[in-house]
Protein backbone atom coordinates (compact mmCIF):
# COMPACT_ATOMS: atom_id res chain seq x y z
CA UNK A 1 0.00 0.00 0.00
CA UNK A 2 1.29 3.57 -0.87
CA UNK A 3 2.18 5.91 1.65
CA UNK A 4 -0.47 8.75 2.20
CA UNK A 5 2.19 11.36 1.87
CA UNK A 6 2.71 11.24 -1.83
CA UNK A 7 -1.08 11.71 -2.10
CA UNK A 8 -0.66 14.86 -0.46
CA UNK A 9 2.19 16.24 -2.15
CA UNK A 10 0.31 15.80 -5.40
CA UNK A 11 -2.88 18.01 -4.01
CA UNK A 12 0.12 20.55 -2.68
CA UNK A 13 1.85 20.51 -5.83
CA UNK A 14 -1.70 20.89 -7.86
CA UNK A 15 -2.68 24.06 -5.08
CA UNK A 16 0.49 25.61 -5.77
CA UNK A 17 -0.02 25.36 -9.69
CA UNK A 18 -3.18 26.61 -9.50
CA UNK A 19 -1.70 29.79 -7.13
CA UNK A 20 0.82 30.10 -9.34
CA UNK A 21 -1.19 30.75 -12.49
CA UNK A 22 -3.92 32.98 -10.15
CA UNK A 23 -0.98 35.46 -9.42
CA UNK A 24 0.76 35.40 -12.80
CA UNK A 25 -2.46 36.34 -14.44
CA UNK A 26 -2.53 39.83 -13.26
CA UNK A 27 -2.56 40.24 -9.77
CA UNK A 28 1.06 40.81 -9.74
CA UNK A 29 4.01 41.23 -12.30
CA UNK A 30 6.40 37.98 -11.63
CA UNK A 31 10.19 38.87 -11.52
CA UNK A 32 12.50 36.65 -13.26
CA UNK A 33 13.39 33.56 -11.31
CA UNK A 34 10.01 33.85 -9.13
CA UNK A 35 9.00 30.88 -8.07
CA UNK A 36 6.74 29.48 -4.93
CA UNK A 37 9.08 30.64 -2.35
CA UNK A 38 9.57 34.25 -3.33
CA UNK A 39 7.57 37.05 -1.99
CA UNK A 40 4.65 37.90 -3.26
CA UNK A 41 4.68 41.50 -1.26
CA UNK A 42 8.26 42.31 -3.17
CA UNK A 43 6.31 41.13 -6.43
CA UNK A 44 4.48 43.70 -5.98
CA UNK A 45 1.64 42.68 -3.95
CA UNK A 46 -0.47 45.70 -2.86
CA UNK A 47 -3.73 46.17 -0.98
CA UNK A 48 -5.37 46.10 -4.43
CA UNK A 49 -3.99 42.82 -5.15
CA UNK A 50 -4.45 41.24 -2.00
CA UNK A 51 -8.39 41.35 -2.33
CA UNK A 52 -8.49 39.89 -5.68
CA UNK A 53 -6.31 37.15 -4.36
CA UNK A 54 -8.85 36.49 -1.68
CA UNK A 55 -11.54 36.68 -4.18
CA UNK A 56 -10.00 33.86 -6.38
CA UNK A 57 -8.93 31.52 -3.67
CA UNK A 58 -12.72 31.90 -2.76
CA UNK A 59 -13.83 31.20 -6.45
CA UNK A 60 -11.21 28.68 -7.13
CA UNK A 61 -10.44 26.67 -3.83
CA UNK A 62 -14.29 27.50 -1.99
CA UNK A 63 -11.77 29.16 0.68
CA UNK A 64 -11.98 31.71 3.11
CA UNK A 65 -9.12 32.02 5.12
CA UNK A 66 -10.06 32.85 8.93
CA UNK A 67 -9.03 36.38 10.21
CA UNK A 68 -6.89 34.69 12.69
CA UNK A 69 -4.67 33.34 10.24
CA UNK A 70 -4.05 35.87 8.07
CA UNK A 71 -0.63 37.36 9.04
CA UNK A 72 2.40 38.50 7.06
CA UNK A 73 4.29 35.91 7.63
CA UNK A 74 1.28 33.21 6.64
CA UNK A 75 0.34 35.04 3.26
CA UNK A 76 4.06 36.00 1.92
CA UNK A 77 5.13 33.23 -0.81
CA UNK A 78 2.72 30.52 -2.96
CA UNK A 79 3.91 28.02 -0.55
CA UNK A 80 2.19 29.70 2.82
CA UNK A 81 -0.85 30.30 0.75
CA UNK A 82 -0.91 26.50 -0.57
CA UNK A 83 -0.43 25.31 3.28
CA UNK A 84 -3.39 28.13 4.72
CA UNK A 85 -5.84 26.59 1.78
CA UNK A 86 -5.04 23.24 2.68
CA UNK A 87 -5.73 23.57 6.42
CA UNK A 88 -8.86 24.87 5.47
CA UNK A 89 -9.54 21.98 3.45
CA UNK A 90 -8.77 19.81 5.60
CA UNK A 91 -10.52 21.80 8.73
CA UNK A 92 -13.74 23.54 7.22
CA UNK A 93 -14.62 25.22 10.68
CA UNK A 94 -15.70 28.63 9.72
CA UNK A 95 -13.93 31.35 11.36
CA UNK B 1 -4.08 93.53 -19.37
CA UNK B 2 -0.28 93.17 -19.82
CA UNK B 3 0.97 89.95 -18.09
CA UNK B 4 4.44 88.94 -18.85
CA UNK B 5 3.58 85.51 -18.26
CA UNK B 6 0.65 83.96 -17.79
CA UNK B 7 0.26 80.52 -15.89
CA UNK B 8 -3.01 78.72 -16.09
CA UNK B 9 -4.03 76.31 -13.62
CA UNK B 10 -2.92 76.56 -9.92
CA UNK B 11 -1.93 73.23 -8.79
CA UNK B 12 1.72 72.44 -7.94
CA UNK B 13 3.44 72.80 -11.33
CA UNK B 14 1.51 75.62 -11.30
CA UNK B 15 2.44 77.71 -8.40
CA UNK B 16 5.52 76.69 -8.43
CA UNK B 17 5.73 78.29 -11.93
CA UNK B 18 4.25 81.38 -11.26
CA UNK B 19 6.02 82.08 -7.90
CA UNK B 20 9.88 81.52 -9.83
CA UNK B 21 8.43 83.58 -12.83
CA UNK B 22 7.68 86.54 -10.43
CA UNK B 23 10.56 85.91 -8.40
CA UNK B 24 12.37 86.91 -11.71
CA UNK B 25 10.98 90.35 -11.50
CA UNK B 26 8.17 89.36 -14.61
CA UNK B 27 4.85 90.74 -13.79
CA UNK B 28 2.43 87.65 -13.47
CA UNK B 29 -0.57 86.47 -13.38
CA UNK B 30 -1.71 82.73 -11.86
CA UNK B 31 -5.60 81.60 -13.26
CA UNK B 32 -6.85 78.96 -11.30
CA UNK B 33 -10.81 77.63 -11.90
CA UNK B 34 -11.23 76.01 -8.26
CA UNK B 35 -11.26 78.65 -5.18
CA UNK B 36 -8.11 77.58 -3.96
CA UNK B 37 -4.47 76.66 -4.74
CA UNK B 38 -3.21 73.55 -4.57
CA UNK B 39 -4.76 71.57 -7.31
CA UNK B 40 -4.67 67.52 -7.04
CA UNK B 41 -2.63 68.28 -3.48
CA UNK B 42 -5.50 70.29 -2.13
CA UNK B 43 -8.82 70.07 -3.45
CA UNK B 44 -8.24 66.58 -5.11
CA UNK B 45 -6.89 65.28 -1.02
CA UNK B 46 -4.10 63.51 -2.57
CA UNK B 47 -2.24 63.90 0.66
CA UNK B 48 1.62 62.39 -0.08
CA UNK B 49 4.45 64.58 -2.05
CA UNK B 50 6.12 61.92 -4.21
CA UNK B 51 9.71 62.50 -6.06
CA UNK B 52 10.74 64.77 -4.12
CA UNK B 53 14.09 62.58 -2.61
CA UNK B 54 16.37 60.67 -5.02
CA UNK B 55 15.84 56.73 -4.84
CA UNK B 56 17.84 55.17 -2.45
CA UNK B 57 20.39 52.26 -2.31
CA UNK B 58 19.36 50.77 1.04
CA UNK B 59 17.51 52.56 4.36
CA UNK B 60 20.66 53.64 5.93
CA UNK B 61 21.77 55.93 2.52
CA UNK B 62 21.25 59.69 2.86
CA UNK B 63 18.16 61.09 1.99
CA UNK B 64 18.90 63.98 -0.97
CA UNK B 65 16.33 66.15 -2.19
CA UNK B 66 16.17 65.90 -6.18
CA UNK B 67 15.24 69.39 -6.86
CA UNK B 68 16.84 71.32 -3.96
CA UNK B 69 14.97 74.71 -5.29
CA UNK B 70 11.75 75.34 -4.77
CA UNK B 71 10.44 71.95 -3.64
CA UNK B 72 12.14 71.74 -0.80
CA UNK B 73 11.23 75.13 0.43
CA UNK B 74 7.67 74.34 -0.10
CA UNK B 75 8.45 71.19 1.93
CA UNK B 76 10.30 72.82 4.54
CA UNK B 77 7.25 75.15 4.55
CA UNK B 78 4.50 72.74 4.88
CA UNK B 79 6.71 71.08 8.06
CA UNK B 80 7.63 74.44 9.97
CA UNK B 81 3.44 75.09 9.46
CA UNK B 82 2.86 71.22 11.19
CA UNK B 83 0.85 70.11 8.08
CA UNK B 84 3.53 67.22 6.91
CA UNK B 85 4.99 64.48 8.25
CA UNK B 86 7.82 62.40 7.50
CA UNK B 87 9.36 61.87 4.95
CA UNK B 88 8.83 58.48 5.64
CA UNK B 89 10.27 55.32 3.87
CA UNK B 90 7.81 52.81 2.27
CA UNK B 91 9.49 50.20 0.66
CA UNK B 92 12.02 51.75 -1.66
CA UNK B 93 10.42 55.28 -1.65
CA UNK B 94 11.02 58.20 0.24
CA UNK B 95 7.52 60.68 0.59
CA UNK B 96 6.30 63.44 2.66
CA UNK B 97 2.90 62.92 3.99
CA UNK B 98 0.44 66.35 4.05
CA UNK B 99 -2.43 67.83 4.92
CA UNK B 100 -4.30 68.73 1.85
CA UNK B 101 -5.88 72.26 3.37
CA UNK B 102 -2.00 72.83 4.47
CA UNK B 103 -0.48 72.04 1.35
CA UNK B 104 -3.22 74.66 0.15
CA UNK B 105 -2.39 77.53 2.64
CA UNK B 106 1.36 77.77 1.84
CA UNK B 107 1.11 77.82 -1.94
CA UNK B 108 -1.21 80.77 -0.90
CA UNK B 109 1.68 81.95 1.13
CA UNK B 110 4.15 81.28 -1.49
CA UNK B 111 1.95 83.49 -4.09
CA UNK B 112 1.16 86.11 -1.55
CA UNK B 113 4.84 87.07 -0.79
CA UNK B 114 5.26 87.82 -4.70
CA UNK B 115 4.02 91.46 -5.38
CA UNK B 116 4.64 91.13 -9.06
CA UNK B 117 2.17 88.18 -8.94
CA UNK B 118 -1.68 88.11 -9.52
CA UNK B 119 -3.27 85.23 -8.09
CA UNK B 120 -7.40 84.68 -9.88
CA UNK B 121 -9.47 82.28 -8.27
CA UNK B 122 -12.53 80.60 -9.86
CA UNK B 123 -11.26 81.98 -13.03
CA UNK B 124 -11.73 79.58 -16.26
CA UNK B 125 -9.65 79.85 -19.24
CA UNK B 126 -11.87 80.10 -22.25
CA UNK B 127 -9.79 81.59 -24.88
CA UNK B 128 -5.90 81.53 -26.16
CA UNK B 129 -5.34 82.93 -29.28
CA UNK B 130 -1.37 83.71 -30.36
CA UNK B 131 -0.88 86.27 -32.38
CA UNK B 132 2.49 88.77 -33.26
CA UNK B 133 1.81 90.66 -29.85
CA UNK B 134 1.71 87.69 -27.82
CA UNK B 135 -0.86 85.70 -26.89
CA UNK B 136 -4.08 86.66 -25.77
CA UNK B 137 -6.05 85.41 -22.63
CA UNK B 138 -9.95 85.52 -22.53
CA UNK B 139 -10.57 84.38 -18.63
CA UNK B 140 -14.00 84.25 -17.30
CA UNK B 141 -14.18 85.20 -13.64
CA UNK B 142 -17.42 85.14 -11.47
CA UNK B 143 -17.45 89.27 -12.00
CA UNK B 144 -17.15 88.64 -16.29
CA UNK B 145 -14.68 88.12 -18.93
CA UNK B 146 -11.10 88.96 -18.54
CA UNK B 147 -8.55 89.60 -21.29
CA UNK B 148 -5.19 89.69 -20.56
CA UNK B 149 -2.52 90.28 -23.06
CA UNK B 150 0.82 88.59 -22.19
CA UNK B 151 4.30 87.61 -24.00
CA UNK B 152 4.26 83.96 -22.83
CA UNK B 153 2.34 81.43 -20.81
CA UNK B 154 2.51 78.09 -19.06
CA UNK B 155 0.15 75.19 -19.35
CA UNK B 156 -0.13 73.94 -15.67
CA UNK B 157 -3.48 72.59 -16.23
CA UNK B 158 -2.59 69.27 -15.57
CA UNK B 159 -4.85 68.51 -18.74
CA UNK B 160 -3.55 70.41 -21.06
CA UNK B 161 -6.41 72.22 -21.45
CA UNK B 162 -4.76 75.58 -22.36
CA UNK B 163 -2.49 74.55 -25.49
CA UNK B 164 -5.63 72.70 -27.01
CA UNK B 165 -7.19 76.10 -26.59
CA UNK B 166 -4.58 77.89 -28.65
CA UNK B 167 -4.03 75.06 -31.09
CA UNK B 168 -0.85 73.84 -29.90
CA UNK B 169 -0.21 69.78 -30.81
CA UNK B 170 -1.05 67.02 -28.52
CA UNK B 171 -1.87 63.63 -28.02
CA UNK B 172 -3.34 61.38 -24.66
CA UNK B 173 -3.35 57.55 -24.43
CA UNK B 174 -5.93 55.55 -25.87
CA UNK B 175 -8.85 55.11 -23.36
CA UNK B 176 -8.37 51.23 -21.82
CA UNK B 177 -4.24 52.77 -20.95
CA UNK B 178 -4.94 55.70 -19.27
CA UNK B 179 -3.94 55.79 -15.72
CA UNK B 180 -6.89 55.72 -13.29
CA UNK B 181 -8.36 58.12 -11.50
CA UNK B 182 -7.62 57.96 -7.84
CA UNK B 183 -10.99 58.73 -5.26
CA UNK B 184 -9.59 59.96 -1.73
CA UNK B 185 -11.59 60.45 1.32
CA UNK B 186 -10.51 61.20 4.91
CA UNK B 187 -11.74 59.42 8.27
CA UNK B 188 -11.48 60.86 11.72
CA UNK B 189 -12.41 59.16 14.81
CA UNK B 190 -10.08 55.53 13.99
CA UNK B 191 -7.98 53.94 16.61
CA UNK B 192 -4.40 54.71 16.68
CA UNK B 193 -4.05 50.58 16.54
CA UNK B 194 -6.69 50.28 13.53
CA UNK B 195 -3.62 50.31 10.30
CA UNK B 196 -1.39 48.65 13.58
CA UNK B 197 0.48 45.18 12.18
CA UNK B 198 -1.34 43.25 9.73
CA UNK B 199 -4.60 45.05 9.97
CA UNK B 200 -4.10 46.28 6.31
CA UNK B 201 -3.98 42.09 5.51
CA UNK B 202 -7.30 42.06 7.69
CA UNK B 203 -9.09 44.76 6.20
CA UNK B 204 -8.35 44.26 2.65
CA UNK B 205 -9.74 40.71 3.58
CA UNK B 206 -13.09 41.86 4.90
CA UNK B 207 -13.65 43.93 2.38
CA UNK B 208 -13.02 41.26 -0.34
CA UNK B 209 -15.57 39.12 1.96
CA UNK B 210 -18.19 42.12 1.58
CA UNK B 211 -17.60 42.45 -1.94
CA UNK B 212 -17.84 38.83 -2.77
CA UNK B 213 -21.05 39.03 -0.44
CA UNK B 214 -22.67 42.12 -2.06
CA UNK B 215 -22.74 43.54 0.60
CA UNK B 216 -20.19 46.30 -0.99
CA UNK B 217 -19.87 47.72 -4.54
CA UNK B 218 -17.10 46.64 -6.66
CA UNK B 219 -15.45 49.95 -6.34
CA UNK B 220 -14.47 49.19 -2.70
CA UNK B 221 -11.96 46.71 -4.39
CA UNK B 222 -8.75 48.09 -3.65
CA UNK B 223 -9.19 50.56 -1.11
CA UNK B 224 -6.33 51.21 0.89
CA UNK B 225 -5.93 52.87 4.14
CA UNK B 226 -3.08 55.11 5.62
CA UNK B 227 -2.69 57.38 8.16
CA UNK B 228 -3.09 60.92 8.28
CA UNK B 229 -0.42 63.75 9.57
CA UNK B 230 -3.00 64.13 12.64
CA UNK B 231 -3.81 61.88 14.83
CA UNK B 232 -7.21 59.78 14.42
CA UNK B 233 -6.90 60.80 10.20
CA UNK B 234 -7.07 58.03 8.28
CA UNK B 235 -7.28 58.59 4.30
CA UNK B 236 -8.91 56.41 2.31
CA UNK B 237 -7.95 55.80 -1.53
CA UNK B 238 -9.99 53.70 -4.08
CA UNK B 239 -8.89 53.82 -7.43
CA UNK B 240 -12.31 54.03 -9.80
CA UNK B 241 -12.67 50.97 -12.25
CA UNK B 242 -13.38 53.31 -14.42
CA UNK B 243 -13.82 51.79 -18.24
CA UNK B 244 -13.99 54.07 -21.23
CA UNK B 245 -13.18 57.00 -18.51
CA UNK B 246 -12.11 60.38 -20.93
CA UNK B 247 -10.79 63.02 -18.07
CA UNK B 248 -11.88 65.56 -20.92
CA UNK B 249 -15.31 64.22 -20.11
CA UNK B 250 -16.83 66.77 -17.40
CA UNK B 251 -20.56 64.68 -17.65
CA UNK B 252 -17.88 60.96 -16.55
CA UNK B 253 -15.57 63.17 -14.26
CA UNK B 254 -19.03 63.51 -12.26
CA UNK B 255 -20.17 60.61 -12.74
CA UNK B 256 -16.79 58.89 -11.29
CA UNK B 257 -17.03 61.48 -8.21
CA UNK B 258 -20.65 60.86 -7.95
CA UNK B 259 -19.20 56.88 -7.27
CA UNK B 260 -16.67 56.96 -5.45
CA UNK B 261 -18.14 59.51 -2.54
CA UNK B 262 -20.92 57.11 -2.23
CA UNK B 263 -18.56 54.35 -2.18
CA UNK B 264 -16.37 56.20 0.35
CA UNK B 265 -19.62 56.38 2.73
CA UNK B 266 -20.54 52.62 1.48
CA UNK B 267 -17.15 51.92 2.97
CA UNK B 268 -17.02 53.91 6.23
CA UNK B 269 -20.02 52.09 7.30
CA UNK B 270 -18.88 49.02 6.41
CA UNK B 271 -15.72 49.64 8.58
CA UNK B 272 -17.55 50.75 11.58
CA UNK B 273 -19.69 47.69 11.57
CA UNK B 274 -17.02 45.11 10.58
CA UNK B 275 -13.31 46.01 11.60
CA UNK B 276 -11.26 47.11 14.82
CA UNK B 277 -10.43 50.52 15.41
CA UNK B 278 -13.11 51.55 13.15
CA UNK B 279 -16.47 51.72 14.94
CA UNK B 280 -16.37 55.56 15.52
CA UNK B 281 -14.88 56.62 12.28
CA UNK B 282 -16.92 59.10 10.14
CA UNK B 283 -16.01 60.66 6.95
CA UNK B 284 -14.82 64.16 7.09
CA UNK B 285 -13.63 64.88 4.03
CA UNK B 286 -14.24 64.37 0.25
CA UNK B 287 -12.48 65.80 -2.93
CA UNK B 288 -14.09 68.65 -4.62
CA UNK B 289 -13.82 66.04 -7.93
CA UNK B 290 -11.48 62.54 -8.37
CA UNK B 291 -7.97 62.95 -9.03
CA UNK B 292 -7.06 62.81 -12.36
CA UNK B 293 -3.98 61.05 -13.25
CA UNK B 294 -3.17 61.60 -16.67
CA UNK B 295 -4.58 63.09 -19.91
CA UNK B 296 -3.49 65.57 -22.71
CA UNK B 297 0.51 65.16 -22.90
CA UNK B 298 1.54 68.57 -24.76
CA UNK B 299 3.73 67.97 -27.85
CA UNK B 300 7.05 69.70 -26.90
CA UNK B 301 10.64 70.03 -28.82
CA UNK B 302 11.30 66.51 -26.94
CA UNK B 303 9.07 63.95 -25.77
CA UNK B 304 11.01 62.70 -22.08
CA UNK B 305 10.26 58.46 -23.16
CA UNK B 306 10.37 55.33 -20.52
CA UNK B 307 13.82 54.30 -21.88
CA UNK B 308 15.39 57.93 -20.60
CA UNK B 309 13.49 57.25 -17.26
CA UNK B 310 15.14 53.99 -17.32
CA UNK B 311 18.63 54.84 -17.60
CA UNK B 312 18.19 58.10 -15.75
CA UNK B 313 19.69 60.46 -19.08
CA UNK B 314 21.48 63.47 -18.69
CA UNK B 315 20.24 66.50 -20.88
CA UNK B 316 22.34 69.71 -21.74
CA UNK B 317 19.55 71.48 -21.00
CA UNK B 318 17.97 69.53 -18.09
CA UNK B 319 16.22 71.94 -15.72
CA UNK B 320 14.78 69.25 -13.49
CA UNK B 321 14.76 65.86 -12.08
CA UNK B 322 12.55 63.00 -12.80
CA UNK B 323 13.22 60.41 -9.32
CA UNK B 324 10.31 58.46 -9.02
CA UNK B 325 9.96 55.33 -10.75
CA UNK B 326 7.68 54.58 -13.50
CA UNK B 327 4.29 53.49 -11.56
CA UNK B 328 1.26 52.47 -13.57
CA UNK B 329 -2.01 52.39 -12.94
CA UNK B 330 -3.90 51.34 -15.88
CA UNK B 331 -4.99 48.46 -14.45
CA UNK B 332 -7.91 47.12 -12.18
CA UNK B 333 -5.09 45.35 -10.16
CA UNK B 334 -3.12 47.63 -8.14
CA UNK B 335 0.30 49.81 -9.39
CA UNK B 336 2.72 48.60 -11.46
CA UNK B 337 6.62 50.34 -10.61
CA UNK B 338 8.87 49.91 -12.75
CA UNK B 339 12.35 51.20 -11.02
CA UNK B 340 15.20 52.36 -13.20
CA UNK B 341 18.26 49.49 -13.77
CA UNK B 342 20.75 51.85 -11.54
CA UNK B 343 19.82 54.10 -9.17
CA UNK B 344 19.92 57.54 -11.47
CA UNK B 345 17.58 60.82 -11.81
CA UNK B 346 16.14 61.76 -15.45
CA UNK B 347 16.78 65.12 -16.04
CA UNK B 348 14.04 66.45 -17.92
CA UNK B 349 15.14 68.84 -21.00
CA UNK B 350 13.91 72.40 -21.12
CA UNK B 351 12.16 71.19 -24.56
CA UNK B 352 10.23 68.89 -23.06
CA UNK B 353 8.60 71.91 -21.31
CA UNK B 354 8.44 74.19 -24.35
CA UNK B 355 5.59 73.27 -27.08
CA UNK B 356 6.57 71.70 -30.25
CA UNK B 357 4.27 74.72 -32.17
CA UNK B 358 4.06 77.56 -30.41
CA UNK B 359 7.26 79.35 -29.19
CA UNK B 360 5.58 81.63 -26.11
CA UNK B 361 3.97 78.42 -24.53
CA UNK B 362 5.77 76.36 -21.88
CA UNK B 363 4.07 73.39 -19.93
CA UNK B 364 4.55 72.34 -16.41
CA UNK B 365 3.08 69.27 -14.07
CA UNK B 366 1.61 66.03 -15.66
CA UNK B 367 0.56 67.51 -19.41
CA UNK B 368 4.73 68.06 -20.05
CA UNK B 369 6.07 66.54 -23.27
CA UNK B 370 6.30 62.88 -22.36
CA UNK B 371 5.12 59.31 -23.69
CA UNK B 372 2.21 57.73 -21.79
CA UNK B 373 5.07 55.49 -20.02
CA UNK B 374 6.88 58.20 -18.45
CA UNK B 375 3.99 60.63 -17.37
CA UNK B 376 3.72 57.71 -14.86
CA UNK B 377 6.99 58.47 -13.46
CA UNK B 378 7.02 62.87 -14.04
CA UNK B 379 3.51 63.27 -12.69
CA UNK B 380 4.11 63.06 -8.55
CA UNK B 381 3.91 66.17 -7.17
CA UNK B 382 7.55 66.61 -5.99
CA UNK B 383 8.43 66.55 -9.61
CA UNK B 384 5.19 69.01 -10.53
CA UNK B 385 6.75 71.54 -8.64
CA UNK B 386 10.40 71.13 -10.01
CA UNK B 387 8.82 71.59 -13.53
CA UNK B 388 7.02 74.23 -12.62
CA UNK B 389 9.81 76.27 -11.15
CA UNK B 390 11.38 75.40 -13.97
CA UNK B 391 8.99 76.29 -16.99
CA UNK B 392 8.21 79.36 -14.70
CA UNK B 393 11.88 80.55 -14.93
CA UNK B 394 11.96 80.19 -18.78
CA UNK B 395 8.66 81.52 -19.32
CA UNK B 396 10.03 84.64 -17.44
CA UNK B 397 13.12 84.80 -19.57
CA UNK B 398 10.72 84.09 -22.81
CA UNK B 399 9.40 87.21 -21.92
CA UNK B 400 11.92 89.24 -20.93
CA UNK B 401 13.23 89.19 -24.95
Amino acid sequence: MEPAAPADDHDRQLIQQKLCEIVSGGIIEPFPGFDVRSDLFDAGLDSLAIMQLLIRIDQEFGVRIPTHRLTRENFSTIEDLARLIEDRHSDPDPA
Amino acid sequence: MRFDVAVVGGGSAGVAAAVSAARTGARVVLVERQGLLGGQASFALVHSICGLYLLRECDAAPLVPANPGLPMEFARRLLAAGGARGPLRMGRLDVLLHEPDAFAAVAAELCAGQPELDVRLHAEILKASPDADGIRLAVQTPAGIEHFLTAAVVDATGDGTLAALAGASWEQAPLERLQRPAFIFKLAGVAESALAGDARLRIAQALSAAVCDGALPATALGAAFRAGVASGQVWGTIDLAADNFDPRMPALVSEITAEGREAAQDIACFLRGAVDGFSDATVTALPIRAGIRESRRIAGLYQLTAADIAAGTDFEDAVAWSAWPVELREKPTGPKFRYPAEIRPCGIPLRALRARDLDRLFMAGRCISCSHEAQAAIRVIGTCLATGEAAGQAAALRADK
